[in-house]
C-alpha cells in the first residue's frame, strides 16, 4: 500500500497530488476514493476489466483522476458521493456506461448530489460495445432553420429538402419520419457545425486511436485562407459493393449539423399554423 | 437531435476496380454534382487523401497512412 492516506472522516482535502501521488493504482485509488468495504473492490476491478471498462494505460488515467479530483468539492459529507462520481467518471472516460445504478450506490443514509443522480439515471447498467463517440464543434449562430442552411449553402432548398426527405425515408422509423411539405421543412430546425471529430484506431493498434478532424467551413475562410470541405469516408453499403472500396465511398463534406426529427414535425406544424 | 451531414458522394471508375497501372482506385464526381445526400455522422470513418488527376477525377490514396505519408514525404 503506498503511504498515502486519504483523511477518511470527510475533511476537506490539501493537496491532491501528494495523496494521490507516487507509485499508487487504479484500485488503490478507487478504494480509497469510495472507502467501499474491501470485499467489493475486487468485485468492482473484475468487473470493469471484464467490461474493458478498466482504462489502459494505467498513467493516463491516473492523470485524469487528478483532474477529475479536483472538481470534488472541498466540503464532501460522504464519502458514498464521491464514489458514485468515480463511478460515472470511470465510464464517462471509457465513453461507454455507468456500472452500477443508483440504488446499488445509494447506502443507508448516503446522499447523492443531484448532478450525480441526474447522470446515474441517464446512464444505462448494461453493457456495450466501446462506441467512441464523434464530436461535433465550431457552432455558427447564422443558421436555425432549413432555410437559412439552404441560403448559407448556397444550395436550392428544393434540393436540400430532396437531400432530407430521402434520408427520412430510408433511415428513420415512420412514427418519427420528416414532413415531406416543403413549408414545414423549411422551418425544421437546424444547428450548423463546422467541424468533426472521429476517433479512428490508430495504424496497427487496437486501443490507441487518433482524432481526425474533418472541416466543412461551407463558403468560409479556414484560418483566413481558402474555405475547407474535407473529404470524408462514407460507409455507404455492404462490403460487397462498389469493387475495392467495399462499401466505403469517399465523399465531399458540404454540411454538418444537428436537427430535429421527432417533436420538429409538431413544432413545425404549430409554427405554420401560427403564421396562417 | 439527430447529428447528420451533408455530403456529395462521387462513384468509382471501372466500378471501383483497382487500376493495373497504379493499383489504386479512381473516383469521379456525379453527373449531378449538386446532389446532396444525408448521413448520420456515425457513418463518417475518417478523412480521406485524394489525389487529383483531372477534371473532376481523383485517385483514392488507400495505400499508406497518412502518418507514414507525412513522414515520407
Amino acid at each position: 500500500m503506498p503511504s498515502y492516506a486519504f483523511n477518511r472522516s470527510g475533511s476537506p482535502p490539501g493537496d491532491h497530488r501528494s495523496r494521490l501521488g507516487g507509485p499508487c493504482n487504479i484500485p488503490i485509488i478507487l478504494f480509497t476514493l469510495c472507502e467501499c468495504s474491501p470485499e467489493r473492490l475486487p468485485c468492482l476491478v473484475e468487473y470493469l476489466k471484464a467490461t474493458q471498462l478498466f482504462p489502459r494505460p494505467y498513467p493516463r488515467f491516473t492523470s485524469y483522476l487528478y483532474k477529475v479530483y479536483e472538481t470534488i468539492p472541498p466540503l464532501v459529507t460522504s464519502w458514498y458521493t464521491i464514489w458514485a462520481k468515480v463511478i460515472v467518471i470511470v465510464a464517462t472516460y471509457r465513453r461507454v456506461i455507468t456500472l452500477l445504478n443508483r440504488e446499488s450506490l445509494r447506502p443507508c443514509g448516503a446522499d447523492l448530489s443531484p448532478n450525480v443522480v441526474e447522470q446515474l439515471d441517464t446512464t444505462s447498467t448494461t453493457t456495450g460495445p466501446d462506441i467512441r463517440r464523434r464530436m461535433l464543434k465550431g457552432r455558427r449562430d447564422d443558421v436555425s432553420n432549413m432555410a437559412d442552411f439552404s441560403r448559407v449553402l448556397g444550395v436550392s432548398i428544393q434540393i436540400v429538402c430532396r437531400g432530407f426527405i430521402r434520408y427520412s425515408r430510408h433511415n428513420l422509423p415512420p412514427e418519427s419520419r420528416l414532413p415531406e411539405h416543403l413549408e414545414i421543412l423549411k422551418s425544421l430546425p437546424v444547428k450548423l457545425l463546422t467541424q468533426l471529430e472521429i476517433p479512428v484506431l490508430a495504424f496497427q493498434e487496437t486501443e490507441i486511436y487518433d482524432i481526425h478532424c474533418p472541416r466543412c467551413t461551407g463558403a468560409l475562410n479556414f484560418r483566413n485562407h481558402g474555405s475547407r470541405n474535407d473529404w470524408v469516408w462514407v460507409r455507404a453499403g455492404t462490403e460487397d459493393m462498389d469493387g475495392a472500396l467495399r462499401g466505403r465511398l469517399p465523399a465531399k463534406l458540404v454540411a454538418l449539423f444537428k436537427t430535429q426529427t421527432t417533436d420538429a414535425r409538431i413544432e413545425c406544424a404549430a409554427s405554420l399554423a401560427f403564421s396562417l | 437531435m439527430r447529428r447528420l451531414a451533408g455530403v456529395q458522394f462521387v462513384r468509382g471508375v471501372n466500378s471501383g476496380r483497382i487500376s493495373d497501372v497504379h493499383s489504386l482506385v479512381t473516383i469521379q464526381m456525379k453527373e449531378d454534382a449538386r446532389e446532396i445526400t444525408v448521413v448520420d455522422i456515425g457513418t463518417i470513418i475518417g478523412l480521406a487523401h485524394l489525389i487529383p488527376v483531372g477534371e473532376r477525377r481523383w485517385i483514392v490514396n488507400s495505400r499508406i497512412d497518412k502518418r507514414t505519408f507525412n513522414e515520407v514525404y
